[in-house]
């Protein structure tokens, strides 16, 4: 009972903080809303995300103003064809000075890394990434590092100017939590937007100065813990193991998503109860979820692809007819 | 008629052929002709625009009409140019009133539809033929002549088709993002840009077709002509006497064939008629004694007897067994015929009752499924639409809840049993909105949406407290967390209030 309260106590004031971190993002980020929640899913999941959108929609403002917001380091890189592997995640090299080798870290070696542009690269540096996304552990001429945690990479895909690109193969896609769009923001955001950030300023450099450190990444790390540990109802995982099933036997997709598709729908549903105040998840948090967590484990059979449908629309259709819990 | 100078060569055509010689020639003298159609159609075009402007439809239905006013110039210079005379277009230009102005009234009224229209423009046009002249004339041409109208058919569908192909291909070389609409609004909607395109399309196909549709009446008319009245065999005589009477030959051999170019010519005179005399024929009476003058020329007056093989097939095998045999499987197949044809009464009888049964089926089936048969059921429903008797779970049905789910819940509260309670609350307010307000609650809605549902069509005060009665029923469900008494309570106390008149 002790423990239970502790730890009570522990979420109410940390979730008071997440509260704010979302707030803090949306100080910079103009709208963007649901972006944001996803991608604070994702920090409390532990997961990566893949998010697709045009350029200059405030990709980067984001993964900073993120950085900001919780204290830990921002890196990015941009993909291009000749990036190599090493320039991701470091290399060893001979100095002089010293007459020895030193190891230089890559950019991987941070707590938020905005991948830009991921599949403007070859499929071996993408796999670079995608490994250390999954250890969370980088080796270097045989020698492991460990990657300072919390680490959350956010890859962006440009949905236009496809020639030239390595499409992302399902297996790595699947290696992501979460795929969000991004879309244009609306006619008042926009305007918001557009004053905010010509005030004052000179250039286009990206200001989050505005954004207070709420959250250490210290505390980033309980918040993961406590939202692994969140209570979930045996309703909710068959609710769960049933909505991704369903993608499997689902006439329009030619591939289904697989159980880790039903693992990250827990643990986005999860994380997705922790942000709306709770301490247990409902068919709500699972439902909220499901389509960023699906969107990209599943593949559209030829004939809706050519009609112009979106795994989107599939997903809805899924979603409208799985049945709730029974409880 | 000079036939020396014909641009043609002359022999026995069939209809088919002829309207084929005058593609040709429309092919060799596209120009000239095209020009002279245009020169007409769009003067006329501009004018009537000057008026119709706003009315394209009867701009186009005007011109389309008028086509017998742009052909005669077109079978003028034709007539000229076979007989080796090409006409300047100006020429023609100058004397056009007089050349269209002959029957034109005629020609835009009753003999709009005429189908042979090509076929029989060059009498009234070339022979000046009137009235009984020239039905008479027409007549003769026309007897077993269907290719004319076979020709404007043909004609009418070409110019359809190439008008339909000129404003596809116009649509297809439109870029997708700039189409403003789809190919079937273009041509059916009315729109300025679709009744432009009709028009320059209608009129680009118009002025292609007209002149191989007037050379190969043209044509059409020659071959008849010259079918009728030898003009082939006049032009072989006539280079035949020519050969004899430039070369040096033999005064004997050109004697003899002197003497026979005369007999023949004298025969062929009255066959042999210029278009002036052509209106002039034999009667019948009189040519019947001139031709059997001429079988009883020797060349003519001899009958020949000829033998040839012709296979006739294989002789039908004639054997007394075979046929016995035959006979002996009609017996039996009459046999099985006349025990079948009892059989397939029996069968017909079946058929149709198995027929009757699958409508009968079949209506029950329609009936069952529709309000109207809800009458003849065996098990009356209530009035109004199906109900749906579970969510998540949940018994509906309004005969499964107490008569007092407040009170019963308030006595599970006393027994400790919170969950029953407030499933017992929970379902009773969802039995509440699907019967009696009619709210349609998907299967796959989940609290949260079932809870959006009242929001947006319940009170305030009653979403108020479904949001309240949700939330303890969620942290029950699913977060395990047993709610205290008195809010529990408090909730049946409040469930009374808002759904105390459920009716069940």
């Amino acid at each position: 009972m002790n423990e239970s309260q502790g730890q009570d106590q522990l979420s109410d004031k940390v979730l008071r903080k997440l509260g704010q971190l979302e707030q803090e993002i949306g100080k910079a980020v103009i709208g963007q809303r649901q972006v944001i929640r996803d991608t604070t899913i994702a920090l409390l999941a532990g997961g990566h995300v893949l998010v697709e959108g045009v350029p200059g929609l405030g990709k980067t403002l984001l993964v900073r103003s993120l950085a900001a917001a919780v204290g830990g380091v921002f890196n990015r890189v941009q993909f291009t064809p000749d990036l190599m592997p090493s320039d991701i995640s470091g290399h060893i090299m001979f100095d002089r000075k010293t007459d020895s080798f030193r190891v230089r870290k890559g950019p991987v070696f941070c707590n938020f890394l905005l991948a830009d542009e991921i599949n403007r690269a070859p499929a071996k540096t993408q796999s670079a990434l995608l490994e250390v996304m999954q250890e969370q552990q980088v080796t270097i001429e045989g020698q492991t590092y460990e990657l300072q945690l919390p680490f959350l990479a956010l890859a962006t895909q440009n949905p236009i100017e496809q020639e030239g690109t390595y499409p992302l193969p399902q297996a790595q896609l699947d290696r992501f939590l979460l795929k969000v769009y991004i879309d244009y923001p609306s006619v008042d955001e926009e305007l918001q937007m557009v004053q905010q950030i010509t005030a004052g300023s000179v250039a286009d450099k990206l200001d989050v100065s505005s954004i207070q450190e709420v959250l250490k990444p210290e505390e980033i790390l309980s918040l993961q813990r406590y939202t692994s540990k969140l209570e979930v109802d045996e309703q909710i995982v068959t609710y769960a193991v049933n909505i991704v099933r369903a993608t499997r036997d689902w006439s329009g997709i030619d591939t289904g998503s697989g159980p880790r598709g039903s693992i990250a729908l827990l643990r986005a549903g999860r994380a997705n109860a922790v942000l709306s105040g709770r301490r247990f998840v409902t068919p709500d948090d699972i439902k909220a979820v499901a389509q960023a967590v699906l969107r990209h484990r599943i593949k559209l059979s030829a004939d809706l692809e050519i009609e112009g449908y979106q795994p989107d629309d599939v997903l809805k259709d899924i979603l409208s007819n799985v049945q709730a819990p029974r409880v | 008629m000079e036939l020396d100078k014909l641009e043609i060569s002359l022999r026995q055509r069939t209809s088919w052929e002829a309207i084929d010689l005058g593609f040709a020639l429309a092919r060799r003298w596209f120009k000239p002709l095209w020009l002279l159609w245009l020169s007409a159609a769009v003067p006329l075009g501009l004018l009537l625009f000057l008026f119709l402007s706003d009315e394209l439809g009867w701009l186009m239905l005007i011109i389309w009409w008028f086509k017998p006013l742009y052909e005669p110039p077109l079978m003028f210079w034709l007539s000229r140019a076979v007989f080796g005379e090409q006409l300047p277009v100006k020429t023609v230009l100058r004397q056009w009133w007089s050349v269209v102005r002959p029957q034109l009234l005629l020609n835009l009224t009753l003999r709009r539809f005429n189908p042979s229209r090509s076929f029989t423009l060059p009498v009234a046009l070339l022979e000046q033929l009137k009235g009984s002249a020239r039905r008479d004339r027409l007549r003769v041409l026309g007897r077993n002549q269907s290719a004319a109208a076979w020709l404007t058919v043909i004609g009418i569908h070409l110019e359809t088709v190439l008008e339909m192909a000129f404003i596809t291909v116009i649509f297809m070389l439109i870029p997708e993002d700039l189409r403003w609409t789809s190919f079937g609004d273009l041509l059916m909607a009315p729109g300025r840009i679709g009744d432009w395109l009709q028009f320059a399309g209608g009129l680009l196909c118009m002025s292609v077709i007209a002149p191989f549709y007037v050379a190969a009446g043209f044509t059409l008319y020659l071959n008849r002509r010259s079918e009728l009245e030898a003009w082939d065999i006049e032009i072989n005589f006539r280079r035949t006497s020519e050969r004899f009477k430039s070369g040096a030959a033999s005064r004997s051999v050109s004697t003899v064939a002197a003497v026979m170019l005369a007999a023949v010519l004298a025969l062929a005179v009255p066959l042999i008629s210029t278009p002036a005399d052509a209106a002039q024929q034999v009667s019948a009476r009189d040519a019947k004694p001139l031709i059997e003058k001429v079988l009883e020329d020797e060349a003519f007056g001899r009958y020949e007897q000829t033998h040839y093989w012709k296979y006739t097939g294989q002789p039908e095998p004639d054997s007394d067994s075979e046929n016995g045999f035959i006979e002996l499987l009609a017996k039996l197949f009459n046999g099985v015929g006349d025990v079948m044809q009892g059989g397939a009464s029996i069968g017909k009888i079946l058929i149709w009752i198995a027929g009757i049964a699958l409508v009968v089926f079949l209506i029950y089936q329609v009936a069952k499924n529709s309000q109207w048969f809800r009458g003849f059921q065996r098990r009356p429903v209530r009035k109004g639409r199906s109900r749906p008797v579970e969510l998540f779970g949940l018994d509906l049905r309004p005969d499964q809840l107490p008569d007092d789910p407040a009170g019963e819940a308030r006595r599970l509260i006393a027994e400790g049993a919170f969950r029953e309670a407030l499933s017992l609350l929970y379902r009773g307010a969802l039995v509440y909105l699907v019967t009696q307000e009619h709210i349609e609650i998907p299967d796959s809605a989940t609290e949260g949406e079932c809870e959006q549902l009242v929001i947006d069509h319940r009170s305030a005060s009653e979403a108020d407290f479904f949001k309240s009665l949700t939330r303890h029923w969620l942290r029950m469900a699913y977060g395990h967390v047993v709610p205290a008494e008195a809010p529990v309570v408090e909730l049946c106390q409040r469930w009374q209030e808002v759904y105390g008149h459920v009716e069940r």
